[in-house]
């Protein structure tokens, strides 16, 4: 199993890399800007306070856009597997004595490992960004419905949450449709990924012009029920997690059978 | 090892849109080479993919080294290596890092013997495939198939796009590995002449059904060739012919009992044949007479 491991990660290595790189510079721009706005030239000539803050919490945004960045590392799982696929891995390893749940299980482990590394990292990032800029988060959310300086934390997992989910998808639309180059396995490979992605912006935005529209009651009514979820932030949270695992786990064993279905049904392990 | 066939196959079927492998069955006989010619399409590929289990089949009994598949699936496979026309192992890696990964894969697996098999090819240990030419990925399947005690290999169209230096001294390798009486080696090829040179049978496979089957020296030594002028190929009756090709020239009657034929078409000439020309005749054998 492990050495199936490390050739993923072996042949993934540049994609990681690339991005780690990528997210290293973007993120080292917002650090020097903090570090110059607490002790560099900023600080020297900016005399406003506001200013210097807001330049500290621009900071947040680069860590932010750090943690999208290393959230995406986790593509290199599917785009592999769709390689093995061309390249004729898959048929050569199921030539092989390996029993398919291992070959499938291989491609989620190495998915949930990066995932649930990049979002260390970004946790890292977020805790980096508090000691160097010395300020806390300011909430992206309105006060009436914000999580405080918990928002960083609810957004990493609801990112994971939402990955966890499409790059199962993902990787198992690949076990299903193989190297299968057609319109419409395209569109179902990629339809929800792309559904997905358009319906946060579309509730985020939504949600955004209801509140500019609210009238105080309304927004009283919001802001009670925000309060109540808020109490149950943890429950929310590990909610999210399992349900997430529990669908990619479900995708787990679609996959498991779309490949044992080119096979013998009659399979028994010896 | 108490079993005299390596492979066992019968009535092994398998439907396609617009494709059927027809109640295909062969035997390939422990410590031998058997040869598997068919033309493109021909249903060589599918029958190797359903001996490996990479496709379902729908009927039909498989047996290799005398274990019944997919049973014993994972058994039988750990003493098999299939050896693909196209390397599978990413351009990116190295024999290095190949050999990290292919000892988890198969139990067996001997870095000895592989590193003496990459230096008997003089193949490089820390270069990446993606430098190497086709004849050196062929080299390197095939000493990576060899390091887990294999005792089946199965090959599709190892040897096609080789040069003849290459294909060569990859059929000498086969040979050796033969020398152990216990490994058997199935090797689907259209280049019939190198299965003139080292198989021991052949099966011939043409639109998803097996036309021939059976030992190489009794088939090329019972099939011949009749040439003779339009006016000759007249007096022959049509069950004492595989089929015939005739030209402005003449005919050539492929015949599969030469014996017989001299017997009942005394003065005809027979010449001895290759696969290559079986397999044409063969193919052709629907049509009367074809030019």
């Amino acid at each position: 199993m492990k050495e199936l491991i490390y050739r993923e990660f072996y042949l993934s290595r540049k994609n990681i890399l690339i991005t780690c790189g990528i997210t290293f510079g973007i993120y080292a721009i917002g650090v020097m800007c903090a570090l110059s706005a607490r002790f560099g030239n900023i600080a020297r000539y900016v005399s406003d306070e506001m200013t210097i803050h807001d330049v500290l919490v621009t900071t947040y945004y680069f860590a932010i856009l750090s943690g999208i960045l290393l959230a995406t590392i986790v593509e290199c799982v599917p785009i592999l597997l769709a390689s093995d696929f061309k390249s004729g891995w898959t048929d050569y390893i199921l030539s092989s004595g390996v029993s398919v749940k291992k070959i499938v299980g291989v491609k989620y482990l190495v998915f949930v490992i990066i995932l649930v590394a990049s979002m260390g990292a970004s946790a890292i990032i977020f805790g980096l960004t508090r000691l160097v800029t010395g300020v806390d988060a300011e909430p992206i959310l309105p006060s009436e419905i914000s999580f405080g300086i918990y928002e960083p934390v609810i957004f990493v997992v609801f990112m994971s949450v939402f990955l966890l989910i499409m790059v199962s998808y993902r990787l198992m639309s690949e076990f299903v449709f193989r190297d299968n180059k057609s319109v419409k396995a395209q569109v179902i490979q990629n339809a929800p990924t792309v559904v997905g992605v358009l319906l946060i912006f579309a509730l985020f935005f939504y949600g955004t012009c209801r509140y500019d529209m609210a009238d105080k009651d309304e927004i009283a009514r919001l802001s009670e029920t925000m309060s109540k979820i808020r109490e149950h932030s943890i429950e929310v949270i590990i909610g999210a997690i399992l349900l997430g695992l529990i669908i990619s786990g479900v995708f787990y064993f679609i996959s498991v059978w779309a490949v044992r279905k080119e096979m013998k049904c009659e399979r028994k392990s010896v | 090892m108490d079993f005299e066939n390596a492979i066992e196959i019968k009535n092994l079927t398998k439907k396609y849109d617009g494709f059927t492998l027809d109640n295909v069955s062969f035997e390939v006989p422990k410590g031998s080479i058997m040869g598997f010619i068919g033309q493109n399409g021909a249903g060589k590929t599918t029958t190797i993919n359903s001996l490996l289990n990479i496709i379902k089949w729908d009927s039909g009994e498989i047996k290799l080294l005398g274990k019944e598949m997919p049973r014993y699936e994972n058994e039988v496979k750990e003493q098999m290596a299939a050896i693909f026309d196209v390397l599978p192992f990413n351009d990116d890696l190295s024999a290095k890092q190949l050999t990290k990964i292919m000892r988890g894969i198969w139990k067996e697996w001997d870095e000895d013997c592989f590193k003496n098999y990459l230096e008997r090819f003089q193949l490089p240990y820390t270069k990446k495939f993606g430098q190497f030419s086709k004849g050196m990925k062929m080299k390197l399947q095939i000493a990576a198939g060899l390091s887990h005690k294999a005792k089946l290999l199965i090959m599709d169209e190892a040897t096609t796009g080789l040069d003849p230096v290459v294909r060569n001294e990859i059929l000498d390798i086969f040979l050796e590995y033969l020398q152990d009486e216990d490994n058997s080696i199935l090797m689907s090829s259209h280049i019939t002449s190198d299965l003139e040179k080292v198989a021991d049978m052949v099966t011939f496979i043409d639109k998803g059904k097996i036309l021939l089957t059976g030992i190489k020296d009794e088939i090329l030594e019972n099939h011949g060739v009749v040439k003779c002028s339009k006016n000759d190929f007249r007096d022959f009756e049509r069950e004492d012919y595989i089929s015939a090709r005739v030209t402005d020239f003449g005919a050539e009657i492929m015949v599969s009992d030469r014996d017989k034929t001299s017997r009942k078409y005394s003065g005809a000439v027979i010449d001895k044949t290759t696969l290559e020309e079986i397999m044409l005749f063969y193919v052709n054998q629907s049509k009367n007479q074809w030019s």
